[in-house]
């Protein structure tokens, strides 16, 4: 067994609120492994961007930490200080985010964002890193002529290929994806999908892909993890996940997604709304919101089940529910 | 099984990279729920309740001032005294006893503050909204106007209209009033060009209602907050140009305010010098308090920081 | 760029129209006789005549506002009686001298306000924070002639340090390094009222800006990128957040000309601010609505100069 790219375990991060402390990620544990990609899903306020952040150890003022360790390549990051930090951002772990439009400084060009921060963590000289920085626009599909544009005069797809060039140009071993594809319309959606999948193959990238959307991580990740209200509740690969789910949220999910290519299921949303991070519920989190939910559910905790090839579920009764079959989506469709 | 709601539906639908810190600062700022909440948020702030205290007290000693107030502020005493046990704050050069002015004084301030600023955002409010509903050719010239208008240095402008037909109280309160609206209208303009893309707008179109009832009804409620905010720095504004006019010489003579008695007081800074401190003190307060609760309100109307003049 | 520029020059004509067409009015609207009035307190009878002909003020009003219009093109204020020339002579004469105030409050307000505004923000929050903060809150609640009052209290007549009003002293070297020594103490007051009234708005301008920009996504990916806090917010944020006091910059100078005329009053310094004040006194309406004419068309043109400059900084702002 090769030794993980990244292991994190029993992570956990608040932040301070006001009243109380927002649970955003309350214990999550994986590995990732040098090249492998790993998906994580969920619902707005699930946690995932907040796990994102807290990878590269990017958390905002009133963001804390509190237990578990996140060991990049045999470096434990939790307690590493800050001017080690950032030696190691961006030239061994990197981020594409969320918002590209507003992710890139708007007063200074594209081109020299990527050629300062190439010579921030190398040596070479301008022409060097202009050189790379060229190379990596055409790695990304955008003409070395845009080098010279401002962030406003690139379209909503150029700018994030022009953040995907950047997360890259350092070299990192992992990069980490918020949402890249969100404000995106459909096709340039596609086009930076695919650009990203042809770049993962290509360099071998470990990287992180976190949505809302499974149907983009179905795409590009070989596992995924289903996070709802600060923990993984599901872990598996993507293609057996997405046929044979055994948590009942990952259930709901994945039928209230409308899916061209398949035949018309009957949508669902998942009732309710999302939990109260500052005092998550008690037992199992999703218990009130789940069509199975019996009393051990509201008191205990479920540890993680094994389920297929590696892959887990947190649910008490995640193999009752699989012998039950049809019934089981008869019941979540009840529910609607 | 039904869940009640905890989180609001701003929270669940935030969008921005951390969505926990975003849910949180949804629920406190939940535009939606109301005055009472806006009033218990304005009072959790001990800066804009500081600034409450300070109007109250010099609301409460004009509007009490003929019970207050030792002497007859007109009335002549002995000229130049020093702070004493019979006038605390000294006489003017007339004779005039400072403190009784400076109780008297704070009706004219007020009446600016808050006349002068009322008539702004009266008017300044509808002729905004209107226009920038309207749009097209109505828009491009009426904010051509605005713009023209905002240039011009106001205190000039009031200092010539005041010079050439008169200092009457009323007068200059609606004057100044007449040269404040501008600004509210170029603010509440620019809130009605986003709000009449709003759902509920475009719905009442659709279902035929005339324009006018759309926008008192629907437009410009939803739009006051940032003009409410900016009539508190207006406030200020009046209070201070009219202090500046009086103490120009360009006050009305038939009322006493604190400028004139600065007015009076200023060829005597050597001799007596507590006729020139007590009433800049007083203006002070007074714009204090009116900076310290605009800053509140601005701050629960919008958790981002405040700016300040202009 | 330079149609941009032509297009915005062009822009100050309706502009001054408007200005000349209330002037217009405001004379007309008054009480009494309007020759009297141009002509301004204490005029002789013939003088009254002499301009009633001149204008044409007993013609139709509309023949009467083009005349009026024409005289302007032309340069000509109006003559003043109370002091003996024309108009524009005498804005001339004391346009240096607020130039000289404006200049010596202003560059140190914005550099020390925004320098004061930043560090301010930067340790937001913290005592620091809210000691600058209470203080600028503070600065703005003072009125300005108040204060030019107070400064003279304390400067002139208690310590006898300055001089409490005048631009020169009488038994002062009439040149070279003397007078300026001269000029500059009588300047040290009214500048410090001054550069006191303009300073809170920079510091809470800059504060507020650099607050917002340190929240904006750009800066969390210059962290992510490995740059030291020093770099993310002196090249990355700063940038950024100085742009706003450039348009500030410009748009205030109507609120520094209010408060020249104050402090110029207050020290009897002799510019165009003061020049105001004595023309309410006399009152002499030729030279108010002469000042108040130019101030206009000097806030219009520093704020041409103020977006031309602006849009040369921002990459944001195209010239169209």
């Amino acid at each position: 067994m090769k030794k993980p790219l990244l292991e994190v375990r029993d992570l956990v991060m608040h932040f301070q609120v006001g009243s109380g402390s927002v649970h955003a990620v309350d214990g999550v544990s994986f590995d990732l492994q040098r090249g492998e990609t790993m998906g994580v899903v969920g619902e707005s306020g699930s946690g995932k961007t907040s796990l994102g952040y807290a990878m590269l150890r990017l958390l905002p003022a009133n963001g804390r930490i509190l237990q578990g360790s996140i060991i990049f390549d045999g470096i434990d990051l939790v307690p590493l200080a800050e001017e080690d930090l950032r030696g190691l951002r961006w030239k061994r772990f990197a981020m594409i985010f969320q918002n590209a439009m507003s992710a890139l400084n708007p007063v200074f060009r594209v081109g020299d964002q990527i050629v300062d921060a190439i010579r921030h963590h190398t040596g070479v000289t301008r022409s060097a890193a202009r050189e790379r920085a060229g190379a990596l626009f055409e790695l990304v599909g955008l003409s070395r002529a845009r080098l010279r544009g401002y962030p406003h005069e690139f379209s909503g797809g150029m700018k994030q290929r022009a953040m995907i060039a950047l997360a890259l140009s350092c070299g990192p071993d992992l990069v980490v994806a918020d949402e890249p594809t969100t404000a995106l319309d459909v096709v340039a959606q596609g086009q930076v999908l695919r650009q990203i999948k042809q770049l993962q193959q290509e360099l071998q990238l470990a990287m992180i892909f976190v949505s809302h959307d499974i149907s983009v991580v179905a795409e590009i990740c070989r596992n995924v993890a289903v996070m709802y209200a600060g923990e993984f509740v599901e872990y598996g690969p993507t293609e057996q996940l997405l046929t044979d789910p055994r948590h009942p949220y990952t259930m709901a999910l994945l039928r209230s997604f409308p899916s061209v290519r398949g035949p018309l299921k009957t949508l669902l949303s998942v009732p309710g709304s999302p939990p109260d991070l500052v005092r998550p519920p008690s037992g199992c989190r999703f218990h009130p919101r789940c069509p199975f939910a019996q009393q051990i559910c509201r008191d205990v905790s479920p540890g993680p089940t094994p389920t297929f090839d590696g892959g887990w579920a947190r649910c008490h009764f995640t193999n009752e529910i699989r012998a039950q079959g049809r019934d089981a989506i008869e019941v979540l469709e009840k529910v609607q | 099984m039904s869940v009640p709601l905890i989180v609001t539906e701003e929270a669940a639908a935030a969008r921005l990279n951390d969505e926990h810190v975003a849910a949180m600062e949804g629920l406190r700022r939940a535009r939606a729920v109301g005055v009472r909440a806006f009033i218990a948020r304005f009072l959790a702030q001990p800066f804009a309740v500081a600034g409450l205290v300070l109007l109250g007290f010099v609301t409460a000693a004009s509007v009490f001032a003929p019970l207050i107030a030792p002497y007859d502020p007109f009335a002549l005493n002995p000229p130049l005294q020093q702070p004493s046990s019979t006038h605390w704050l000294g006489t003017d050069p007339l004779g005039r006893d400072v403190l009784s002015q400076i109780i008297w004084g704070g009706r004219v301030s007020l009446a600016f503050a808050f006349g002068a600023a009322a008539l702004s955002l009266a008017v300044g409010v509808v002729m905004g909204a209107i226009p920038g509903y309207l749009g097209g050719i109505v828009d491009d010239v009426f904010s051509r106007f605005l713009e023209t208008f905002l240039v011009i240095p106001r205190l000039f402008l009031i200092i010539l209209i005041v010079a050439l037909l008169g200092s009457n109280l009323l007068f200059v309160i609606v004057v100044m009033g007449l040269t404040m609206w501008p600004q509210n209208a170029k603010i509440m303009r620019a809130q009605v060009l986003s709000i009449k893309k709003r759902g509920y707008v475009q719905a009442a179109i659709a279902a035929g209602v005339s324009p006018l009832p759309i926008i008192f009804r629907h437009v410009i409620p939803n739009g006051l907050a940032p003009v409410i905010a900016n009539s508190t720095l207006q406030m200020a504004y009046a209070v201070l140009t009219e202090a500046g006019l009086s103490f120009l010489g360009l006050g009305d003579p038939n009322v006493t305010s604190w400028g004139q008695i600065l007015n009076a007081g200023q060829s005597y800074v050597r001799s007596a010098p507590w006729i020139v401190i007590s009433p800049g003190l007083a203006i002070m307060t007074l714009l204090l308090g009116l900076h310290l609760v605009g800053d509140g309100v601005t701050r629960v109307l919008n958790p981002r920081l405040s700016l300040g003049r202009e | 760029m330079r149609r941009y520029a032509l297009r915005r020059v062009v822009q100050i004509v309706p502009v001054m129209l408007f200005i000349a067409v209330v002037n217009f009015l405001l004379i007309h609207l008054a009480p009494g006789d309007p020759a009297a009035a141009l002509a301004g307190e204490g005029a002789p009878q013939e003088f009254i005549e002499a301009l009633r002909v001149d204008y044409g003020l007993d013609k139709p009003v509309l023949q009467q506002l083009g005349t009026y219009l024409a005289t302007l093109l032309q340069g000509d204020l109006g003559y003043s009686f109370a002091y003996r020339r024309p108009v524009v002579e005498v804005i001339v004469e004391r346009l240096p001298a607020t130039a000289l105030l404006v200049f010596a409050s202003q560059i140190p307000a914005i550099v020390l306000g925004t320098l004061l505004g930043a560090y301010s923000a930067r340790h937001y929050p913290s005592k620091i924070d809210n000691a600058v903060t209470a203080v600028s809150l503070s600065l703005y609640a003072v009125p300005i002639f108040w204060s030019g009052l107070l400064l003279i209290l304390v400067f002139a007549v208690w310590l006898r340090w300055l001089p409490a009003s005048g631009m020169f002293s009488l038994t002062a070297p009439s040149e070279g390094v003397g007078r300026f020594l001269d000029i500059a103490r009588h300047m040290a007051l009214p500048t410090t009222a001054l550069f006191l009234y303009s300073l809170p708005t920079y510091v809470r301008l800059t504060r507020a800006s650099v607050i917002e920009i340190m929240r904006e996504d750009f800066i969390t990916t210059a962290r992510a990128i490995g740059y030291s806090e020093n770099v993310v917010f002196f090249r990355h944020a700063l940038r950024n957040a100085l742009l706003p006091a450039v348009t500030v910059a410009g748009l205030s100078l109507s609120f520094v000309f209010a408060g020249a005329l104050l402090t110029e009053t207050v020290f009897g310094w002799p510019g165009m601010g003061r020049l105001m004040y004595e023309g309410v006194l006399k009152r002499d309406y030729p030279v108010l609505m002469g000042v108040f004419l130019v101030t206009s068309a000097l806030v219009l043109i520093v704020g041409i100069l103020t977006d031309l400059i602006y849009a040369a900084l921002d990459p944001r702002v195209s010239y169209e």
